[in-house]
């Protein structure tokens, strides 16, 4: 052996939980939670791969049918004589609950994470990672005090999940999750480093994850566990196989520190109140509100954020709950709380709309979209000409109008973008989306002549007579008037940026524009596609 | 340039305080013009002919398109207007940046002024022509022209995109309703809004809720409401006209003027031709003047003319 083991006792002790058949077991609460409940003893969860329908995921009892993931659907339906539940693989879905159920777990301790494979992963991507990377991994170093016995929480951990998790506990966080992944029984516990070297005898390379291009190259020449690979001295190793199987076997024994890519929970911004006696009319329920919505409001400045969004959910006496979103994108600085009369001209009408059989015995209020608050700057003198806080109230209050009576899309900035295509430089964004900030910085200025006032939203197709190559048209036919041209001048060609990768995929290329003037005294912008050679009217000088 | 030889100077007396004062001193034309209480038409000689020196600030100016066909309001001349409320707001603001003596220029602070709100999907300008308004010309007279941005990362963007909200009603029920709120509100400077047919009662409605706050509303209205009684304080009537000139050119009726006796005038303008050598604001400009009655005198040329580019 390289290494003897370290004889000092271990510092730093984590837990890890994996779940087999994680996604099986979702569906199965799934389904159990449906009315009436429907426990199927098969479940198959498929994918999609070249017109072929393959077993994606197979609970406990299909696994021991013989059904393995990769397998063809109709090769897994007949290997098995008991009817399958098939539904497609939702890794999104899996993904959320195993978070969640991470978030569960923070009661044991702070430091909480699901495996960095599966946490950076994009979405689309989700389906191919390995079911060896769906588990979860606690950080129970200092914890001591509060579990007495880490053994014995393992043995609890363990006996929640009534055997669909295997847990492991172990001095590093690498031996942890190769032995709850790898070793024989579904709990491991690894209370000294002795224990952790003769147990890891018996694991697999793959344990230590690492890329299975090493684990090929290690089984090429005989290393099949981490037994064997320990008898080597270190050097020999790093100049064969790489200095990755080192990190991986000096982590998996403690030399190399590593740490659990924690999760952070969710800050939940809610206030909730219960009436007794229940609330009986609208004007009491709006008055509650109100007063909910000032205490939120103040402890979410007090941690310098401000929600853009609001949820109320209200439970009348029959235990029937109505919820209802109203968006408040500004804030107003200087009126935060004083200012009833604007916010009860937004909850009134909400709260008249709503439908609810006798009264109100709990309103919660919950905030949403937060983001940080920004304390500007007010005026330092009082008689400015603009009172700066005042204008801000106002304006807040304005926006805040518009938005909850006709909707959050129907109030917009807009931003420019650099570019010259005129439909592509600029995009309306809603008032409430974080993209709504004016930007700017970098647009392409043009004169009012260049430009016309009015843009269509899509430019439309017009019949023209033009002489080529680069006359302007003397006759168009646009929303079937035909219009006589007496004047024009062009062209003024556009291209998209040549730097694109995407230029060919575009189905317009390159546009001739032209400014056209028709005998009643109307200015035209249109152009020519280069590439098909049809004439569209782009916008015009109302 | 005087402005700037005088800025230098005392900034190497290091009497940047007074410099501001005096600076303000030199721009109480411009000042003067910006405080008064009306819109600039951005001519000179349409402001002049009329009582108010422009469109009278806290009052309801509807324009009128003449196009049969054609779907889109008459738009340019508004936003022009509209564009020009602005800039008057942000050298009025200036002044009074420069008069508190304030050393730090406004464009580096958070501008506060108010919004321009266009309401109705059809009356949104262009960006682009938006944008035209220029490049902080007007707050950022020392350190920018109007073709080249030295526009910092720590600046403020003065333009009128910055500051201009855009609403889409659903209904026309509801743009009334939001041309009225915006009307009562006391963040927005000038509204324009896309207006469909209302009551009398209505009118009086929004005529009455701009002169109590002080904002200034440019409807655009149909050609067919136009026979129809209202309270705006002035009513225009838009129409495209054919020039030789190089820019769009349109008839500029006042078909009436509140309590001015004045009705049925007529101005040919048009968009001033942008020169590069001496930039300025985007405005119209005056071809010619004549009264409605006169309109059958236009020299038989003009619309003959046929050009191309």
């Amino acid at each position: 052996m390289d290494k003897a083991p370290p004889q000092k006792a271990p510092r730093r002790w984590f837990l890890s939980l994996y779940f087999p058949t994680w996604s099986t077991d979702v569906t199965k609460r799934k389904l159990a939670s449906c009315t009436p409940p429907f426990t199927p003893s098969h479940i198959v969860l498929t994918k999609q791969r070249t017109q072929k329908t393959l077993v994606a995921r197979a609970c406990t009892q299909a696994l021991a049918d013989g059904i393995h993931p990769d397998m063809d659907l109709a090769l897994a339906r007949a290997r098995t004589t008991s009817s399958l539940y098939i539904e497609p693989f939702d890794p999104v879905r899996d993904r959320t609950a195993l978070q969640t159920l991470a978030t569960w777990c923070l009661r044991f301790s702070p430091l909480v994470g699901i495996d960095y494979e599966l946490t950076r992963a994009p979405v689309d991507a989700l389906a191919n990672i390995s079911p060896l990377f769906w588990g979860i991994s606690i950080d129970l170093t200092g914890t001591n005090r509060i579990h007495k016995d880490l053994s014995r929480l393992a043995h609890t951990i363990h006996s929640l999940f009534k055997g669909s998790a295997r847990v492991a506990l172990a001095p590093t966080y690498s031996a942890a999750w190769g032995f709850s992944r790898f070793n024989t029984p579904a709990l491991t516990t690894i209370t000294s480093y002795e224990k952790l070297y003769t147990h890891a005898a018996s694991l697999p390379i793959a344990a230590l994850r690492v890329d299975t291009d090493i684990v090929t190259q290690l089984t090429t020449v005989g290393i099949l566990r981490i037994g064997d690979l320990l008898r080597f001295p270190r050097h020999t190793l790093s100049k064969r196989f790489g200095k990755a199987i080192l990190i991986a076997l000096g982590q998996f024994t403690g030399e190399i520190e590593e740490r659990v890519a924690t999760i952070t929970p969710q800050e939940h911004h809610k206030i909730v109140k219960r009436f007794e006696p229940p609330l009986p009319t609208s004007s009491r329920i709006i008055a509650a509100i109100i007063s909910l919505h000032s205490s939120l409001c103040i402890s979410l400045h007090e941690k310098h954020v401000h929600a853009k969004r609001f949820v109320i959910a209200i439970t009348d006496t029959d235990d029937n709950t109505i919820t209802k979103e109203f968006s408040l994108p500004m804030v107003e600085t200087r009126t935060l709380q004083a200012n009833t009369t604007h916010i009860t001209s937004i909850i009134s009408p909400i709260v008249e709309r709503l439908s609810f059989s006798g009264e109100v015995g709990c309103i919660e209020l919950s905030a949403h979209d937060i983001v940080p608050f920004i304390p500007q700057q007010t005026a330092c003198t009082p008689d400015h000409i603009y009172d700066s806080s005042t204008l801000q109230a106002n304006h807040a209050t304005l926006i805040n109008t518009f938005v909850v009576r006709l909707g959050k899309d129907s109030v917009a900035r807009v931003s420019l973008k650099d570019t010259h295509m005129p439909e592509e430089s600029f995009s309306y964004t809603s008032i409430i989306s974080k993209e709504s900030e004016y930007c700017a910085e970098s647009s392409v200025p043009y004169t009012p002549e260049e430009r016309p006032s009015i843009l269509l939203q899509n430019p439309e197709p017009i019949t023209t007579i033009a002489m080529l190559p680069d006359k302007p048209p003397s006759w168009i036919k646009w929303r079937r008037q035909k219009l006589t041209i007496t004047s024009g001048f062009g062209p003024s060609r556009i291209t998209y940026p040549w730097w694109d990768d995407n230029i060919h995929k575009s189905p317009q290329c390159e546009r001739d524009y032209f400014t056209i003037q028709d005998d009643t005294g109307r200015w035209y912008w249109v152009y020519r596609d280069n590439k098909t050679h049809s004439w569209f009217l782009h916008g015009l000088w109302s | 340039m005087q402005n700037s030889n005088l800025l230098q100077t005392l900034i190497n007396k290091h009497q940047l305080c007074q410099a501001s004062a005096e600076l303000s001193n030199t721009y109480v034309p411009c000042q003067q013009k910006s405080l008064k209480n009306s819109l600039s038409l951005t001519v000179s000689e349409i402001d002049n002919a009329l009582p108010d020196g422009g469109l009278r600030v806290g009052a309801v100016h509807e324009f009128f398109g003449t196009d049969v066909f054609n779907p889109a309001p008459p738009l340019t001349i508004p936003t022009l207007v509209a564009m020009k409320a602005h800039d008057d707001l942000l050298r009025r603001y200036q002044n009074d940046h420069w008069q508190k003596g304030h050393w730090r220029h406004a464009s580096q602070e958070s501008v506060c002024i108010p919004t321009t709100v266009w309401i109705g999907r059809a009356c949104w300008p262009a960006p682009q022509f938006l944008q035209a308004a220029g490049f902080l010309q007007t707050t950022d007279f020392l350190e920018t022209t109007y073709l080249g941005k030295c526009k910092s990362t720590h600046q403020q963007d003065t333009s009128i995109l910055a500051h201009s909200l855009f609403i889409d009603p659903p209904s026309e029920k509801l743009t009334l309703w939001a041309i009225e709120t915006a009307l009562s509100s006391r963040s927005v400077s000038v509204l324009v809004a896309v207006c469909p047919s209302f009551s009398r009662t209505t009118s009086q409605r929004l005529a009455h809720a701009a002169k109590k706050s002080g904002v200034t509303a440019l409807l655009l209205r149909s050609h067919k409401e136009a026979t129809k009684p209202s309270y705006a304080h002035s009513r225009w009537e838009v129409s495209p006209h054919l020039t030789s000139f190089d820019t769009p050119h349109w008839q500029l009726c006042l078909k009436r003027l509140k309590g001015s006796g004045l009705h049925d005038i007529t101005w040919q303008v048009g968009l001033q031709p942008f020169d590069f050598f001496n930039p300025s604001f985007p405005s119209l400009m005056l071809s010619q003047k004549y009264n409605q009655t006169a309109k059958s005198t236009l020299p038989a040329t003009e619309t003959n003319l046929v050009r191309y580019g």
